[in-house]
């Protein structure tokens, strides 16, 4: 499976010199917890709703004043669209990341992959296999009294 | 199996009168993202670290000033020590929750069990029945 198929989810930007409480209404507005922080079109960063609570407010600093660029991850680990799934997995597990964005050879992001997105997507594969291992186990009565 | 032994993370609880910013630094202090809400002994809520960033620092409202209280989510979705997993499926997916605190009779909080914890099972459990069918049908005879 490409990783194409995750491109079409909604990837919500935000420029660096934006503030952290822009940050949040951005987040409230797209119903999202994670934002892409992108510099002249180039991913730049990455900044989560938890960044937000504990590098902002459990730091006592003024959400007006402080900029994303300030409370976000750096250079976030990124995956080429060119690379296939098991790829994807061991850079999250390397990584210990959850959420990984999707970008294009000139460094632009097209779209963004959580692990929630795999774990949706076994998820249903492992439904259809279970279904068709069910299936098959009806259809053949010697094989299901081997069993 | 009892439905505590999923639980990979300690409970770690928090009065509904404390401010936002010590409930932060509990957060921070034990790497995690969810606090519950106990009064007197019982669950009375649970806060996230989403809940502070949408619903104080999105808010404008002061953390010093704001308590657990005001912004957690009240009498939250938990399940009796009693039930099992599927249950548990059960509620995670009626409700829309991802983490659901395990009660006694008491309702007093003895561990929370998040859909992360599930996936880490089912994965070991996979892993493990992935072993026994390839050793059942070795290489070249499947």
């Amino acid at each position: 499976m490409s990783l194409r198929t995750f491109c079409g989810h909604r990837v919500v930007t935000i420029s660096p010199e934006r503030s952290a409480a822009e940050a949040c209404w951005l987040m409230k507005e797209k119903n999202v917890g994670c934002l892409i922080v992108e510099h002249h079109g180039k991913l730049c960063g990455i900044i989560t709703d938890r960044d937000i609570a504990l590098k902002v407010t459990g730091e006592e600093k003024d959400p007006l004043t402080t900029m994303v660029e300030e409370i976000m991850t750096s250079n976030p680990v990124r995956i080429s669209v060119d690379k296939d799934l098991p790829e994807l997995v061991s850079l999250m597990h390397t990584h210990h990341v959850r959420r990984v964005p999707i970008v294009d050879d000139t460094g632009l992001t097209l779209g963004i992959v959580t692990l929630d997105d795999l774990i949706a997507l076994f998820g249903y594969e492992m439904s259809e296999l279970g279904n068709a291992v069910s299936e098959g186990l009806r259809q053949s009565p010697r094989i299901a009294g081997a069993c | 199996m009892s439905l505590q032994t999923y639980c990979r993370k300690p409970v770690v609880r928090i009065s509904p009168e404390t401010n936002i910013t010590e409930a932060c630094q509990l957060m921070k202090q034990n790497n995690i993202g969810c606090l519950i809400a106990e009064q007197k002994g019982k669950l009375c809520g649970i806060v996230t670290d989403r809940d502070i960033a949408l619903r104080v620092t999105g808010a404008r409202r002061d953390p010093d000033k704001t308590t657990v209280k005001d912004i957690m989510t009240p009498d939250p979705i938990r399940i009796s020590v009693d039930k099992d997993v599927h249950h548990l499926t059960a509620l995670m997916h009626a409700y829309h929750v991802r983490r659901v605190p395990i009660v006694n009779g008491f309702d007093t909080t003895l561990g929370i069990v998040t859909l992360d914890d599930l996936i880490a099972q089912l994965g070991d459990d996979l892993s493990e029945i992935g072993k026994a069918i390839s050793e059942e049908f070795p290489e070249g005879n499947a």
